[in-house]
């Protein structure tokens, strides 16, 4: 069964419909979460009210495909309720590039590579490693990791991103380009950084 | 204005405009007309082709290794799960 009838199945009560929509879909939302929010101890907590929201509101999924854009939306919602729940804790330490957010594109391009002299190895299989590239999602604003996880991991088409995250199509590509930008910049600052310290050792 | 090379013209189009249209390119929204003027330039500059094959392997790696976030763990699933059955039963 697809996500609509999954759903439809489970407006009606079905909870055995509903448990195999939460397998399908609850690592892609905890993924979601966690993007956001970071792994903070409520994160079981929001994961759950998602899905409560989900199995309440199963009637209200008007979609033909992919339910994901609507799950987020409702984990969207989850978080701003968190986030009002935890007001007078202290702020989370968002995660800091020393690439500037209001870099413009030629920048990013140039920290990421281009122009590199052609016998200069741009990036290594070790900097493309998963660790590696975890650490550099981690380094990017939360909406450039939250564009690059939707689009690239997700695999929410262009207009469903857009319509999630409230942006105009022509303002979505832009955020992932440099998005993408970014995370290659970033890749490659590590890996410079990387060999300085070897040359050093 | 700084000269990083950026205003190299190869076949009537600028490096600045091709690294612009780049994440456009990669996706496949662009017209066959534009596709065919990126092309042409990337046929004769080194630097743009270079470039757009790292960040088209950045992103083949960083879909191939999901590497966006840890795992979901066993026992978060498991309470997901638990608490689910016992708002469903209600």
């Amino acid at each position: 069964m697809d996500d609509a009838a999954l759903l439809q199945a489970s407006a009606a009560g079905d909870t055995r419909a509903f448990g195999q929509f939460v397998h399908a879909h609850e690592g892609a939302v905890h993924r979601y979460l966690v993007i956001h929010a970071g792994p903070v101890a409520d994160m079981d907590d929001a994961l759950q009210e998602t899905f409560i929201a989900a199995w309440r509101g199963a009637a209200t999924f008007q979609g033909t495909e992919s339910a994901k854009p609507w799950l987020f939306a409702i984990a969207r919602n989850v978080l701003r309720h968190l986030v009002r729940r935890r007001v007078g804790e202290p702020a989370r330490m968002e995660s800091l590039d020393v690439l500037s957010a209001s870099a413009s594109i030629d920048d990013l391009a140039i920290d990421a590579g281009w122009g590199c002299a052609a016998d200069e190895t741009l990036l290594s299989d070790a900097a493309l490693a998963r660790d590696a590239l975890q650490a550099a999602m981690h380094r990017l604003p939360v909406e450039e990791r939250e564009i690059l996880t939707l689009r690239e991991l997700d695999g929410l088409s262009g207009a469903e991103t857009a319509e999630l995250l409230q942006l105009s199509l022509p303002a979505m590509k832009s955020r992932l380009h440099r998005a993408r930008l970014h995370l290659a910049a970033s890749l490659r600052r590590s890996e410079l950084a990387s060999s300085r310290s070897d040359v050093h050792a | 204005m700084r000269d990083d090379g950026l205003d190299t013209m190869v076949a009537g189009v600028r490096c600045r405009e091709v690294l612009a249209e780049l994440s456009d390119y990669l996706d496949g929204a662009l017209t066959a007309e534009r596709v065919g003027v990126l092309q042409a330039h990337l046929a004769g500059c080194d630097r743009c082709t270079r470039f757009g094959g790292e960040v088209s392997g950045v992103l083949a790696a960083l879909r191939s290794g999901a590497a966006g976030a840890p795992e979901l763990a066993p026992h978060t699933s498991e309470r997901l799960h638990a608490r689910l059955a016992l708002v469903m039963l209600k």
